[in-house]
Parts: structure tokens; sequence; C-alpha cells
């Protein structure tokens, strides 16, 4: 361990203990007393008169994107009535997130009319308004993984000198919730396998662990922020991170046809709205702009390598150039796919006869297999032309998808912030003992609660099951997220793998647990496929 | 964590005795277990075991439903390396089992390496400091000058505050000096050792359920039993199956479903929850008890657990509500039967319901047959025994079909015999045709549910607590403050700030 380590700054702002403890509390707890209030009004006043929960979770995420731009300029001109108002104002969007998520609980039971209440035999039970907590698919889970990372950070925000956990956390937290707000609040049916009272207990432990992950992952880039790890090093992981995702997992870029294709949605009855997976439609204008940003993305992390590897301040200048050339090219992209999304009339027409075979095996179902190929693409072409009338495009068609391209944004834009002027950053972050202890203290909270998510998980299992442990890929995932964390914590005890190393390991149990999260709902079949 | 590594020396030592000396057999298992025994092994164990993890992940495991398709879609090199490799059921290779093994034992080599500094740093207290030991510690305070008060004063102040935050204070005087040795959570120092107990007995579990369990399915359906249960068998693309005998019999009673809306489907949208009462059997005993499984319901018995698996998405009914009118005229009667079961009517005779059929057709031959799963054109299907012995079969219509066969003569005496009542379907209520029950002999859960509930345990124990130790030295006018924490600093850090405050009794200062 460095010297630096084991000094802690004497000049930082402390905690004003002549104060009850609970005053420094209170913006992690006011806003818990507020949603309960939203909660019991939404009782009250019922479903039509109320404020929607999709509304409280756009307010939710103004006010996240207020504290975030706070925070971070708080962290580069430290003002104690800015850091103030920051945690304010993120405090204010906890409100409106848990709130949301609490009318949705409502929503849910209102829209079965609380008919899981009662058990086989007629009789009432008060607390099996359990079955209806939102935790059911991804939104929710998305939604709850936000108020749990607003809540650790606001709990770690109640020293004032904790303060720049905000500055990485919130625009991590906002992008969650730009996902969740992708992916659609309505709601859905559950499947009854998954109404067990062990619901609420794996998925909420879920969301609280998720969210102080978030908050370590913050805190461990920050250490090595100050530990003298460069920007340009971050723009390399945002760069690659972005071009990998992009090239081997969205299937939203075509290389062939350099087109930004997305999935059409069917208007069903009540203007409900389903995907049509195996079909791709490119939306005009769209593709040559995404590729530019990918090439410059690619030319980013090629330059800031020869720097970071060589010192090379000319490829230093020429990677910042290109990285600031990609960010305005990704805001066109980003702007022009929303427009197409909104505007683009007759999606049926743009929709090709390459993916006749593929659309009819999905409407075939399991019937296809014993179909001959004719037979399916006819069908499949009949469909079509009856159908394609109805088609149409959302985001929630393919959320993580467009969720990834505004993640490469933002992420972009942080380094390009933070590559501004490093010094000042690194001076405005706090000592990295304090770091450190924030980080091992965050994990290995997490750790304990993802050690309880997979026990849970594991016991929920074998109730409805009969089998605790299956190396289904979301089990397997949480294990591989929680042995990274292991390695953390026993990094620590390693002679002279402290310090970086084990804010690495920090970083890549984060990487895994979105992994585990998204990845596996989206790309990889299961039991937990039900996320979809 | 404060236990530092001590393996990583001796490994360092013992290589280089070896490189000196002739090698010996002693100095090679020496220098094998202190490798073997090693943290920085058991991390690089950890990210093997994480690779070996992802790999599972990303490539599709056999026992998966969509293995098939997945099998064909790879080139034949794909599969052929990969089924060399175990990639296919890389969780049961035998690597990664010698992967888990090796991961077990290094985890009791450095339990047992790490062990005694950890015991010799909880129970060895050191009761005594020196002003100058205070201000080397992690965490201290600058050093208080108090003139005016001596020593015994200031070290009854310095024991109130620290009991206040309930430390265990042990005073001890030496050389002109008082130390006060604050301690609190020394049994942290043992949690880490709990947590990897606890893992242990979670691998014990597992090894046990690999190596002795067996689950299975069985079909039930109301007025059937059965004492066999089918196992999937895998290998990579075939799926052959296999059955076993269980120790008892399944009699299924009833079957229920429990609907969302009762006017829909009984699919799995619109299902809450499937209930089966079935009477269990036991062989040896001949003992016979009747039970209740349902969704998350199951139901143990001498070692296996009964669970509700599925339902096969046939409109059945449960119950018909039927409208009885005598052939011959005269007042109707109202009767509900359940399913296998029987029910007297006014005349005296008997009537069974034996089958339902959702969607009740004619073939062109005129038999009748199954349309498909829904309710289309439900139909009970009812036999009757007259008292003196006559028996009959009967079909059940609702009303608008029992009046077209009505006006089809030729059909109505296909369908209901002469001189029996005319029977209209009322009302049914909605249930699946047949229910699969998976039955799970597991002897490893047990162990697993015990390390996961010690591991739940202990690792609350390990992270939301931790070990403190401060030494607070007090001479005439003067305080000197230091101590160490296992976790959480900061908080520490704040508790010195606050002893401190308490000592001076003045309000704590903010910068």
């Amino acid at each position: 361990m460095s010297q630096a380590i084991k000094s802690i700054s004497p000049t930082a702002p402390q905690l004003d203990l002549r104060r009850p403890a609970i005053v420094n509390y209170l913006p992690a707890l006011l806003p818990i007393v507020g949603a309960a209030l939203m909660l019991i009004a939404r009782r009250q006043i019922g479903v039509g008169n109320f404020i929607d929960d999709g509304a409280l979770i756009v307010l939710a995420l103004l006010c996240y994107i207020f504290a975030a731009a706070m925070h971070l300029t708080d962290l580069f001109a430290p003002m104690n009535t800015l850091g103030k108002a920051g945690v304010w104002t993120a405090s204010l969007g906890f409100f409106f997130n848990l709130s949301s998520w609490l009318v949705r609980w409502v929503n849910m039971g209102d829209k079965e009319a609380w008919k899981r209440m009662t058990d086989h035999d007629g009789v009432y039970h008060a607390w099996w308004f359990f079955s209806y907590i939102p935790l059911a698919n991804l939104y929710d889970l998305s939604v709850g993984f936000a108020f749990g990372a607003v809540c650790t950070m606001l709990l770690i925000e109640h020293r004032p000198n904790t303060r720049f956990v905000g500055a990485i956390a919130l625009p991590l937290i906002c992008l969650v919730l730009i996902l969740a707000i992708f992916i659609g609040n309505e709601i859905g049916h559950l499947q009854p396998v998954l109404d067990s009272y062990w619901r609420p207990i794996h998925v909420g432990d879920a969301m609280i662990s998720y969210g102080i992950a978030l908050v370590s992952f913050a805190l461990a880039v920050m250490y090595l922020l100050k530990d003298g790890v460069k920007p340009e090093s971050m723009g390399i992981f945002t760069a690659l991170f972005s071009v990998v995702n992009f090239v081997f997992f969205s299937k939203a870029f075509q290389f062939a046809t350099m087109s930004f294709r997305l999935t059409p949605m069917r208007e069903g009855e009540g203007g409900s709205l389903s995907p049509i997976s195996p079909l791709r439609v490119a939306l005009p204008g769209v593709g040559p702009i995404v590729a530019l940003s990918m090439l410059l993305l690619g030319i980013v992390a090629v330059c800031f390598t020869l720097y970071a590897l060589k010192e090379n301040e000319q490829a230093k200048r020429f990677g910042h150039l290109a990285l600031r050339g990609s960010i305005i090219t990704q805001a066109i992209g980003i702007g022009a796919i929303f427009y197409q999304i909104n505007s683009l009339k007759n999606v049926g027409a743009l929709i090709g006869t390459d993916h006749l075979y593929e659309l009819g095996k999905w409407l075939g179902g399991k019937e296809s297999a014993n179909m001959p190929v004719e037979q399916l693409m006819q069908g499949a072409n009949n469909w079509l032309q009856q159908s394609s009338s109805s088609f149409v495009l959302n985001a929630r068609s393919n959320p993580v998808e467009l969720a990834a391209l505004v993640t490469t944004f933002v992420l972009s834009l942080i380094v390009v912030l933070f590559s501004f002027n490093p010094e000042r950053l690194r001076a405005g972050l706090p000592a990295l003992e304090k770091l450190d202890s924030l980080t091992y203290k965050t994990v290995s909270v997490a750790f304990a609660g993802l050690a309880i998510l997979l026990v849970t998980g594991a016991i929920w299992a074998n109730e409805s099951w009969g089998k605790y442990w299956g190396w289904d890929p979301k089990e397997t995932g949480a294990l591989v997220a929680w042995l990274a964390y292991a390695a953390y914590l026993h990094t620590r005890i390693a002679h002279g793998w402290s310090g970086r190393k084990s804010a690495y390991f920090a970083v890549l149990g984060f990487l895994l647990v979105i992994f585990t999260y998204l990845g596996v709902s989206f790309l990889l079949p299961g039991l937990h496929s039900y996320a979809e | 964590m404060e236990n530092v590594n001590q393996s990583q020396p001796v490994a360092k030592t013992s290589r280089a005795a070896a490189r000196k000396q002739p090698i010996t057999i002693s100095g090679i298992i020496d220098g094998f277990l202190a490798f073997i025994s090693s943290v920085p092994f058991g991390i690089s164990l950890l990210v093997l075991l994480v690779v070996f993890s992802m790999i599972g992940m990303l490539i599709q495991q056999q026992e998966l439903d969509t293995f098939q398709n997945y099998y064909t879609s790879l080139t034949p090199a794909e599969r052929a390396v990969y089924g060399k490799l175990d990639f296919f059921n890389i969780y049961h290779a035998w690597y990664f089992n010698f992967l888990l093994l090796i991961l077990s034992l290094n985890i009791i080599l450095a339990s047992i390496d790490h062990f005694p500094k950890a015991w010799k740093s909880m129970r060895k207290k050191k009761l005594t400091a020196s002003p100058g030991f205070t201000q080397t510690m992690r965490t201290r305070h600058e050093p208080l000058e108090m003139t005016g008060l001596n020593r015994s004063e200031l070290v009854e102040r310095a024991k109130v505050a620290a009991r206040s935050l309930r430390y265990k204070v042990t005073t001890t005087e030496k050389d002109g000096r008082t130390t006060i040795y604050a301690e609190k959570g020394a049994w942290n120092r043992l949690g880490a050792y709990a947590v990897h107990i606890s893992l242990l007995t979670v691998f014990t579990g597992g090894l046990l359920t690999s190596m002795k369990s067996h689950t299975g399915g069985m079909w039930i359906e109301p007025g059937e039993k059965s004492d066999q249960i089918t196992q999937n068998v895998f290998n990579l693309d075939q799926v052959g199956q296999r059955s076993l005998e269980l120790p008892f019999t399944v009699e299924c009673m009833d079957i229920q479903q429990k609907l969302i809306d009762p006017k829909k489907f009984i699919d799995g949208g619109n299902t809450i929850d499937w209930l089966s009462r079935v009477k269990i059997t036991d062989k040896q005993t001949g003992k016979a008890e009747d039970v209740l499984i349902h969704l998350n319901k199951p139901y143990d018995f001498r070692g296996y657990r009964l669970f509700q698996a599925s339902f096969r998405e046939m409109g059945g009914a449960r119950t018909v509500n039927l409208k009885i009118t005598p052939e011959g005229g005269g007042a109707a009667q109202d009767v509900s039967v359940r399913l296998k079961g029987e029910t007297q009517l006014a005349d005296g005779s008997k009537l069974r319901y034996a089958e339902f059929v959702p969607h009740f057709e004619l073939t062109p031959q005129g038999e009748p047959s199954v349309g498909s799963p829904q309710y289309e054109n439900p139909a009970a299907h009812l036999q009757i025994i007259k008292p003196n012995g006559e028996q009959a079969t009967v079909w059940a219509f609702m009303e608008a079909f029992q009046k077209q066969i009505e006006a089809a003569p030729f059909l109505k005496a296909r369908l209901s015999p002469a001189n029996s009542p005319k029977m209209t379907l009322v009302d049914f209520e909605k249930a699946s045709q047949a229910h699969m029950l998976s039955i799970q002999y597991d002897p490893g859960s047990l162990w697993f549910y015990i390390g996961s509930a010690m591991l739940c345990t202990s690792l609350i124990m390990v992270f939301f607590f931790s070990h403190q130790r401060l030494w607070i030295v007090c001479e005439d006018g003067k305080v000197f403050m230091g101590g160490d924490a296992t976790r959480n600093r900061l908080a520490f850090d704040d508790r010195i700030r606050k002893i401190a405050a308490r000592i001076k009794r003045t309000e704590i200062q903010t910068t």
C-alpha cells in the first residue's frame, strides 16, 4: 500500500457530530415517508385521478439529471450550497422514483382486482398483497435498482465530505432509469410459478444489492482516477465496450447494408404492443451516422491506447478530436433514431422478404419443426400481407440496444469532462484511503447481499422446481459476479494486491452484475428469461 | 482485513531453501502445500471458476429445451471441439469438479494457515501502550492537552466515554501512565472462518445432491394411481427417458385450478394456482394419507418431495352441474357431481361423472372425438347405474348443442341410450385434465439449507460488525488516543472524535 493511502486529508469537512445522527440521514429517509404517503393517497383517490407511475418515473429521471449536474459541478468547483442542493435534488428524485414503484404496486393489484389475495378456499389473506409487488419483469427491477442505488448513495452522502459519490453514481442511475423508460411500464402477466413469497425476498434483495454494487463501482472508478489512472484509459474502455457490444451483441447494425434496424411492433387489441422478434426494419438515414460514430470510437480506442502505452501526445490529441467528433455524431444518431421512431409511417412497407423463414418458424411455434420450408415461408408471407399495416416502431422493442447507445453517449461525455482538467478532478476527490475504505465498505455489503441473493434464489428454486442449483445462466451469472467480489475481498489479505488491483476487481464485479442483469435476460435462454 | 497473509513469505523462503539445498521430499511437499494454501492461488482459482462458468453460460448446456436447435445450428467442427472439451455439459465435467475440489482444499488449508494469527489477535490483548504507539495507529486523534486535570480524573472521564459507546474497557497502570484498552467485536476475527465453513457445508450438500439425488415426473389424473416416475437422461441432443419405482403410490383424488378470469381458458396466462389432492400410500407400512399439493407448496414424504410442476393445457372440468329431466317428463332435478365421483338421483339410480370433453365433435363415422383443448363445445360423459344394476352411458351437452342433437334422432340414439333421462350441462368448474407432479429425492438439500443459513448469518456478522481496538493513554494533563478497526474506519474515526469530545467535555468542533 502506498504512503498516500495512509494519510487522511486533514482539510476535508467532517461530519457534524453535535446534531442527532438522524438529521444527517434525512435526505435518504424523508422520501421513504413521502412515498408511503403517496401510496396511501393512491389507494384513497383511485387510478383515474392520480398521477401515472410512468409520469413519476420521468420526474425522477429529471431530478437525477439535475442532481448529477450539480454533483459534477461541485466536484470541479466545490461549493457547499451546491453540494447540499445536489443531495436534496437527488432526494426528491428518490421520492418520485419510490412513489412510482409503490403506485405501480397498487395499479398491479387493481388490474387483477386483487384476486390473488384469496386462497383456493376463498379465504382472504391481508399479507398476500406481496403477490402484487412490482418485481415481475425487467422494468420493475430497473426502477428498483435505481432507487436502491440512490438510497445507498444518499446514505453514504450523509457525511458532507462524501458528496462526491453522486458525480459518477448519478449518471449511471440516470442510465438505469432511461433503460426502464425504454422497456415501458406496461403491466404484464406474472407466470404462476413465480407467485411465491420468495419473490419479494429474492428480487427485493437483488435491487438493493445491485444498487449498492453500482455505488461501489462508482467509488472504485473514482479510486482509479485519484490513483492516477488517466481519464483516457476510461475512454479506451468506453470505446471498446461500445464497439464490442455493437459489433458482437447488438443485432441493430448490419454491416452489409450499413443500416440501423429495429424490431417492428404490432398493435394488438386495446393498443397493446407486441414485438415481432424475427423481423428488423431499417431506419432510413440512421445507419451511416451510427457507423461513423462507431468508427470514430474505434479511432479513439486506438489513439488512447497509444497514448496510455507510449505517452504519445499526438495520439492523445487525435483521440480527443475523434471522441468529440463521435459525441456529435452520436447525438445526431440518437436524435435521428428517435425522430424516425416517432414519425416513420408505413413501417410494414419497409420490411423486406429476407426473414420469411425465421418469421414462419416464429409464427408456427413448436409445430414449425414438422412443417416444410415452403409452407412456412408461404404462411409468413400471407401473414405479412395481412398484418403489416398495423406495424409500428417503439423504443420498447429493443430497449437494451437503444439504452446501450445512450450509455455510450453519456460515458463519452463523462470522459471528455474528466479529461478536461484531470488535476483539478484529482484534487476534488478525497484521499485514496477514504475511497478505498468506502469501496471496501460498499463491496462488503454488496457481497453479503449477492450471497443472500444466490441463497434465496436457490431456496426459491428448490421450493418451486425441486432443484436448488441448476446452472441456469442467470444463477451462474450471479455466482460469477459474486466470485469476482470474493476475489476483490481476498485481494485485500494477499500481500501487494490491495489498492489498484482490488479496485479493478470491484469494477469487474459490477460489470458482471450488469451482464447478469441484462445480458442473460436478453441473450441467453433459461428459467429467468421471463424477464424479457 | 488485518490478518495478513503468512503463507506468501513461507512459500518464498521454502522455495529459496529448495534452490540452495539439495531437493528434499519434505521441501517439495512444504512448497506445494504453501502454494495451494496461498490466497493468490485461491484468487486464481476463483478467476478460473469465473471463466468456466462464463463458458457454460455462453455455450448452451444440454439440459436446456432449446439445446437441440442450438446443437444443429453449430458447425461440425464446433460440435466436435466443444463436445471433446465437455463444454455442453461443463458443470458436470471432471475438470470442473476437480477445480471445485482444489478450491475446497485451498479454503481449508488457507483457513488453517491464517487461523493462529486471527486467534492471537482475538485472544491476546495488548493492555499497555505508549503515547508514541497510539500515534502510529491507522486511526488516531491529535493529543488532548488538558492542563490542570490530573491523571485519575482523565482516566475516569475516558472510561465513562468509552463505556458510553459500548466498548469493553481494561485499565492498566505502568511507568507512570494509565492505558485504557477499549475493545469491541473481537469475535469478528473469526467471522471469516464461519463463512468458509458455511461454504464447505454448501459444497458438501452439492456433492451429496450430485451423487444421490434423483428427480422425475409423474402425470396424474383423477381416479388414477401410479408408483413410477420418469426421468430425462441427456446425451448431447439425444434425450432418453427411464422410469424409477417409488416406495409409495400416489393416487389422484381431485384436481383444481384457480383462474384470474373464470370465463377465459385455463392457460398459464390466466392461472394463479393449480391444486392436486392425492392419497399417498406407503408400500411398506400400508399407511395412507390425504395431502394437498399446489404451486409453491410442495409436500414432503419420507425424504421425497412432491411438487406441482405443470399442467396439461386441455380443458377439463372438476365438477359439472347438470339438469336432469326424467325421460317420461316430470320435475327436473339439479345435481352437481365431481369428476370420477358419484351422486344419487331421485329415482334411486347412481350417476357417475366419468370424463369431460372441452370441444365435442363427431367424426365422419359418427364417433365422438375431441376437436381442440378449448371449451368450444363442452360435454360430460356420464354413467348411470340403475337400482336394478343396469348400466348405461350418456353424454350431457350445453343447451344449444343438446337441441341440435335432439333435432337429429339418429344422433340422439347414438349418444344417449333409449329410456335414459335427459341430461343438460348447465355449468362446470374449469380445471386442467391432468397435472404433472415432480417428485424429488435429495439428501443433499438439507446440508445445502443449513450451509446457506450459516452463510447468510455469518456474512452479516462479518460485514456489519467489526473488531475495534482503541488505546487511550492518560498522563497528567494529557490524553493520547489511537486504534484500529477491521472495517468501517470512517465510523470508527467518528467514535474516537466523540470520545475525545466527551473527555474534553466540550462541543464537537466542525471544520
